[in-house]
């Protein structure tokens, strides 16, 4: 027997390294693309937030609203409003209780009002965002190493899949419409090379990420094993938000004596001068003291190498003096290299318009997943016979493909139908999530191929197609609403839902249009190519 | 004594060759194995050598060297499928490999 050729053997890992766990890659790359608007999906998810519509003066407002809800305590931060919010969220720190990130008190608060909202306990956009590094209901650290091997298989299915493609420019101009698998492997290839520089950077800078699960080897001989002391050489954590506030630790020193705040206005004023981004958060330590300090924090930056460092300006509470601000930490050449990958990967530094070409590129990266796992199942039925695997491989095919759509537009249904005051809420929406999947991944079992395809297509269009129209039972939360007061972030949010509801309508009517075409006796994957774009 | 040990490889390579040539099977599980174990374990060991040895700050170190291994582990896997034959995939890496861990060994040693 002739052994096979580089290129045979490279196709062999290019399909098994994507086969086996291509589904698990599939939902990865689903819910991070929508991780990229991980924020606007919470306040979508959030109907309490929307009539919250931020004017100027919404800073003193939040200030107001904590001399009233926390006049004793030692601390408060005031998130302000942004291009990806529209509420105050506020927090404080009681005496006694240590800074850090999460501690405290904290509420969200209208923006006009100033009043505190009470919010619907959900996860909202951020269960999408843990799944798809974490995965759900089981320990952390097992769903990051589950995705992590998911991500090296990524990584070689990449790399093998460029070098079999022989002719990648010129095959990227080739489309053969309609003419079944050949279709496929063209689709396959065009979302692939279309998005290539995205798919490695992507794929490299999520495995960077869980570095330190997966390849702990560097730190564990350097270090012996002690994260904690390389965190603290390196300077990778603690450079962010929350990492370096509450310096201020002094408990035993005698009570300061009661003097009043100085007027913020002019120090906002100062330092909307200064920031073209504007300011992001305040925080002011000991109010209502003599020893009062007030920090303004910049927005959110917009630079790759320094993970998005903001500016910060501190200010004597009282007497309203400025006061020496700490200084930066100096970055070198790796760190510089990790900054640019973790922030590439998390799009910290991002305005709209590149969150957009990202989640575009992510949802490209999906399209190539699932053609590729269509490819493989209809190439399969043309060589053998059917068997257990190739009908295991159609199941997960349609349950996951369109599956996982749908239990998202079911995440969202628990989230607007459920009762509000029910009990675990946040974990119920998850359940229901769970659930429909389940059904989704049982369903192709009893149902032919075909079949299976056109009734669960059907199914997310309607979902999808239908929670932009429930949306017009909740007062503020409806596109007329969204669109005529200008809140964009809601308003794409619904649009986005109709786009996703129209593309999986218009794939369950071309498919059930569809004759089958050459193979009479088999139900083989006879969809259209449109079906890609999915 | 090199040529003595050169001869037996050639023997020993030339009887694996034979038996993964019969057993196509075999061939693939043989690179399978090196791509997935011995490619995680080259990236392992280089990653803790590098770590020590590279010449910068310690933290460093090992952030680069923990940043190359991901590539290091990648090019291992597509060795071990585009290898002429699987025998010669396995010895590369072997190879590779024995640079790192007499170096982590010495280290042990006179740590």
């Amino acid at each position: 027997m002739k052994t096979p050729s580089f290129r045979q053997r490279n196709a062999w890992l290019h399909t098994w390294a994507g086969l086996l766990l291509g589904w698990l890659l599939y939902a990865v790359f689903l819910t991070g693309s929508l991780s990229y608007f991980h924020e606007e999906i919470s306040l979508w998810m959030t109907p309490e937030q929307h009539g919250s519509r931020p004017e100027a003066d919404a800073p003193l407002k939040a200030l107001a609203s904590l001399q009233r809800l926390a006049p004793e305590a030692n601390q408060w931060t005031i998130n302000l409003p942004s291009s990806r919010s529209s509420t105050l969220s506020v927090q404080w720190l009681n005496p006694g209780q240590a800074p850090g990130k999460g501690a405290g008190q904290s509420t969200t608060l209208d923006a006009n009002s100033g009043e505190a909202l009470s919010l619907r306990d959900t996860k909202g956009g951020n269960f999408l965002y843990r799944f798809h590094f974490e995965l759900t209901g089981m320990p952390r650290i097992w769903g990051r190493w589950i995705v992590g091997i998911a991500a090296m298989c990524m990584l070689i299915a990449l790399i093998s899949g460029i070098i079999i493609h022989k002719k990648i420019f010129k095959e990227f101009f080739t489309f053969r419409p309609a003419k079944e698998q050949r279709s496929w492997l063209d689709a396959h290839c065009a979302t692939s090379v279309l998005a290539l520089p995205f798919h490695l950077m992507i794929t490299y800078s999520g495995l960077v990420l869980l570095m330190l699960i997966l390849m702990p080897w560097g730190v564990q001989s350097a270090y012996q094993g002690n994260t904690q002391q390389y965190f603290a050489e390196s300077g990778l954590r603690g450079g962010g938000p929350g990492g370096r506030g509450g310096r201020e630790g002094e408990g035993k020193a005698p009570a300061p004596q009661a003097a009043p705040l100085v007027d913020i206005a002019p120090l906002l004023a100062q330092a909307e001068q200064r920031w073209t981004r504007g300011i992001g958060s305040i925080q002011i330590s000991q109010p209502g003291t003599e020893k009062a300090v007030i920090e303004l924090r910049e927005q959110r930056g917009d630079s790759l190498i320094d993970r998005a460092a903001t500016e910060r300006l501190r200010f004597n509470g009282v007497t309203g003096e400025p006061l020496k601000s700490s200084p930066e930490a100096e970055i070198n050449g790796s760190t510089a290299t990790y900054n640019v990958l973790s922030s590439l990967h998390m799009l910290r530094f991002a305005g709209p318009e590149v969150r957009w070409i990202f989640f575009f590129s992510g949802l490209l990266g999906t399209a190539m997943v699932a053609t590729g796992l269509i490819f493989w199942s209809a190439k399969r039925l043309e060589r053998d016979p059917r068997h257990f695997g190739h009908r295991l491989v159609e199941v997960l095919n349609v349950g996951s493909i369109v599956g996982l759509p749908i239990a998202i537009a079911v995440y969202f249904w628990a989230n607007r139908l459920l009762p509000v005051g029910l009990e675990g809420r946040a974990d119920v929406e998850v359940q229901y999530f769970l659930i429909a999947w389940g059904l989704c991944l049982l369903h192709p079992w009893l149902r032919r191929y075909k079949q299976a395809w056109i009734e669960q297509l059907a199914v997310a269009a309607l979902l999808f197609l239908c929670l932009p129209l429930f949306n017009f039972s909740l007062p503020n939360s409806h596109l007329l609403s969204t669109l005529l007061h200008g809140q964009w972030l809601l308003a794409s949010t619904d649009l986005t839902l109709i786009a996703f509801g129209a593309l999986f309508g218009l794939a369950a009517w071309k498919l059930a249009k569809r004759r089958p075409a050459t193979l009479p006796n088999t139900q083989p994957s006879n969809t259209q190519p449109q079906e890609a774009t999915l | 004594m090199v040529n003595d040990m050169y001869a037996h490889w050639c023997r020993l390579s030339g009887r694996l060759g034979a038996l993964f040539e019969q057993r196509p099977r075999l061939d693939i599980a043989a690179r399978t194995l090196l791509a997935i174990f011995g490619g995680y374990g080259l990236a392992a060991l280089t990653t803790a050598s590098l770590s020590l040895a590279l010449p910068m700050p310690k933290a460093q170190a090992v952030l680069t060297a923990t940043l190359l291994s991901f590539s290091l582990y990648a090019a291992a896997v597509i060795w071990a499928f585009s290898a002429a034959s699987a025998q010669r995939a396995w010895a590369v890496v072997l190879g590779l490999a024995v640079l790192p861990a007499v170096h982590l060994l010495l280290v042990g040693i006179f740590a």
